[in-house]
């Protein structure tokens, strides 16, 4: 039997998962579950996935790339060295090495893979995780909602119907999701989320606490420098865990900045009080989508027999707290945030492969469904008026059709236009696909025309209108409403993901020589500074905080290597007294290299 | 109306255990991902068969066994009790009386 891998791809980590023995397992390399969602090249251009990706994001942000999913659906590009890469390429990059991953673990090659995205994310949204899937050479089998998919990792044949709410709080998306579970069938009520809301914008939050604080003491903006912002993140986030478990984070970062030649120290306590008031109000949006996701399941409060927290970002205290709180009861925290969703989905690859796991899945569509018509509500005629034909919370595959009419005498040319979204104006939904039928007969009107709406499993809408009078038809197969990779295009970004992976042996960094001078310029950021003095300044502030660093690190470097790292440490100070921006440069590039590999090990 | 029924393999004097133990018995057998077009056709006679507006229109003017006012009052204050309606419902519902 074919395997069929299941893939959280999430915002700041990601897993993957297979069935054994009739249970999901995560997979690992060196004993580690996660790898974080972060892809950067290296000094001499290689790719990096993962780890040593994200230890690199301090030193090197300008080639390193994390969050990507937060891009993922909309047409933009990052760039990374050279090259621009879409979103969906990026991804891929990771989906590739996860499926490396699998393929190490089982010792053969994975072809299919069930992939996760928030339920809240719309179509476009799934169709740019499908793609990036295909790109990392994975046959995309199911795309399921990440809720659903740690529901499947839950026993399906409760004692008693049970009512299951889903809390998933992300690195960078939100999801509520209602279920009820009843003699192994697992049934979505509702669905509601944002797909920009998360543990990453509780990291802003506190560094521009941070960096507010230091403007005030020093008059000088942190997040204005690449390198600070990317050192404070680092930072904060690590202040965020702590806070999690102690009521009070110390922040410290030496050499962050200078001002007058003099280099500038940050450290700042930040209580537990003033962190939950900074998260509180994105916290109170979470709580109004549960209200509604109860609203639309036709559910109060106390009729919920569980409540499932899913996501990193509900380790945070203040998230038990209001929770519990709004819902009258203890939340649940018995499976692991991080890896529930993974292994629900390699639950679901499961079921499709024909493994018996003893469950069945009845999901929803989490959006509306519909078509943009002349809008006659308030007496006259306005052309934006969205007309759902499938509701949102509907199962799925689902089959609806609505009736409607042509506007005018003898129109022979219909426009239909799809939407999703929960808007009357159809300019505030988001667009799905257009077409025209065309040949209507020349009747006075209204000529009625059928619309039928079918959307199948994988989100793939079929449209069809009908002429009723005469049977003519015109149906589409909508299955993004993004503008897909043309064929070349994607062509293009195959070989460029070949190509990365060409460089690099496998997934897993594998150190350059420890010392090997690298004569590349690897620092062209793409922050252009206007002036000579403000690129030096900033080279100068970074060089200082690597010296910091490697001295820190030297203490406990074997002999050889910190010989090395003093002997560089030197020839950077000697640089930085010259004010010779290439001579930082060049040396900097040397000694990060050796702090990047001692720190990674 | 009888199509809805027929489709599950019931008869419209079944009650809502009876509803929703044969439904998920046959989701079991057609799941959405083995049979999509069969489970598509049984949760939509499911829910045409929950819809309460639909619910109180066949009580009224479909005669079977169980029809005599007591025990239609009975069933719809069970119902009451365990769904919703919306006060547009409820209001339609005075109106008649």
């Amino acid at each position: 039997m074919e395997v069929i891998i299941g893939i959280d791809l999430g915002t700041t980590n990601s897993e993957v998962a297979v069935i054994r023995s009739g249970s999901p397992v995560v997979l690992t390399d060196d004993g580690d579950p996660i790898l974080p969602s972060v892809v950067g090249l290296d000094p001499q251009g290689k790719l990096l996935v993962g780890r040593a990706a994200r230890n690199q994001y301090v030193l090197a942000p300008e080639r390193t790339i994390r969050s990507i999913k937060r891009k993922m659906g909309q047409d933009v590009t990052v760039e990374l060295g050279k090259e621009k890469y879409r979103p969906q390429e990026i991804s891929a990059i990771i989906l590739r090495a996860l499926k490396q991953r699998a393929e190490r673990a089982l010792g053969h090659e994975v072809k299919k893979a069930v992939i996760t995205v928030p339920a809240f994310f719309n179509e476009g949204q799934r169709e740019a995780t499908r793609e990036a899937g295909e790109l990392a050479g994975l046959e995309v089998v199911r795309i399921i909602n990440e809720p659903t998919a740690a529901i499947l990792t839950y026993d399906p044949n409760p004692p008693e119907m049970e009512r299951l709410l889903v809390y998933d709080l992300g690195g960078g998306t939100f999801d509520v999701s209602i279920a009820m579970v009843e003699s192994g069938v697992v049934e979505i009520l509702s669905s509601h989320g944002d797909t920009h809301l998360g543990g990453d914008d509780f990291d802003q939050r506190l560094l521009d606490l941070v960096c507010d604080r230091f403007q005030t003491e020093h008059g000088i903006d942190l997040r204005e420098s690449i390198r600070a912002r990317s050192r404070l993140l680092a930072a904060v986030e690590d202040a965020k865990k702590r806070l999690s478990s102690e009521p009070v984070a110390s922040i410290t970062e030496e050499f962050i900045a200078e001002k007058k030649g003099e280099p500038l120290h940050l450290s700042i306590e930040v209580m537990r009080e003033e962190y939950e008031s900074l998260i509180e109000p994105l916290l109170a949006k979470t709580l109004k989508c549960v209200d509604d996701a109860l609203t639309d399941a036709n559910l109060q409060a106390q009729q919920i027999d569980k409540v499932v927290l899913v996501g990193g970002a509900t380790r945070t205290p203040l998230v038990h707290h209001m929770l519990s709180t709004r819902l009258g009861r203890p939340v649940h925290c018995e499976i692991e945030p991080d890896l529930a969703v993974a292994m629900g989905a390699a639950v679901q690859g499961g079921l499709i492969s024909g493994v018996e796991v003893g469950t069945v899945l009845v999901d929803i569509t989490p959006h509306t469904l519909g078509i943009e018509v002349l809008d006659y509500s308030d007496g006259f005629p306005a052309p934006h008026g969205f007309s759902p034909i499938i509701e949102r919370n509907t199962p799925l595959p689902v089959s609806k059709t609505e009736i409607y009419s042509t506007s005018r005498d003898g129109q022979i040319v219909a426009s239909i236009r799809v939407f999703q979204g929960e808007e009357d104006d159809t300019r505030l939904n988001s667009l799905v696909g257009e077409f025209q039928i065309q040949g209507l007969a020349p009747v006075p009107y209204p000529n009625q025309i059928l619309v039928k709406l079918d959307l199948d499993l994988n989100g793939i809408l079929k449209v069809t209108a009908t002429e009723r009078a005469t049977g003519l038809a015109k149906h589409v197969v909508i299955e993004n409403m993004m503008e897909r990779f043309r064929k070349r295009e994607r062509v293009g970004a195959l070989d460029r993901i070949n190509e990365l992976f060409a460089d690099s042996d496998d997934d897993s960094f594998s150190p350059t020589k420890p010392g090997a001078l690298s004569i590349e310029a690897s620092f062209d950021s793409q922050k252009e500074e206007n002036s000579d003095d403000a690129e030096l300044r900033e080279t100068i502030e970074t060089a200082r905080s690597l010296i910091a660093k490697s001295e820190t690190l030297a203490a406990s470097a074997a002999g050889e290597d910190a010989a090395e790292m003093r002997g560089l440490v030197q020839d950077l100070q000697a640089a930085i007294s010259r004010n010779s921006i290439d001579d930082i440069r060049r040396v900097s590039a040397a000694l990060e290299d050796i702090v990047y590999y001692l720190s990674d090990v | 109306m009888s199509d809805a029924y027929d489709i599950l393999g019931l008869t419209s004097d079944c009650n809502e255990a009876e509803l929703r133990a044969r439904y998920l018995q046959l989701v079991r057998e057609s799941p959405p991902d083995r049979d999509p077009e069969r489970f598509a056709k049984i949760r939509a006679a499911y829910d045409e068969i929950r819809d309460p507006v639909a619910l109180v229109e066949r009580k009224l003017f479909i005669p079977s066994k169980t029809d005599t006012l007591e025990t239609l009052e009975k069933e719809l204050v069970e119902r009451l009790t365990s769904a919703k309606f919306s006060s547009a419902v409820l209001l339609s519902l005075a109106d008649d009386v």
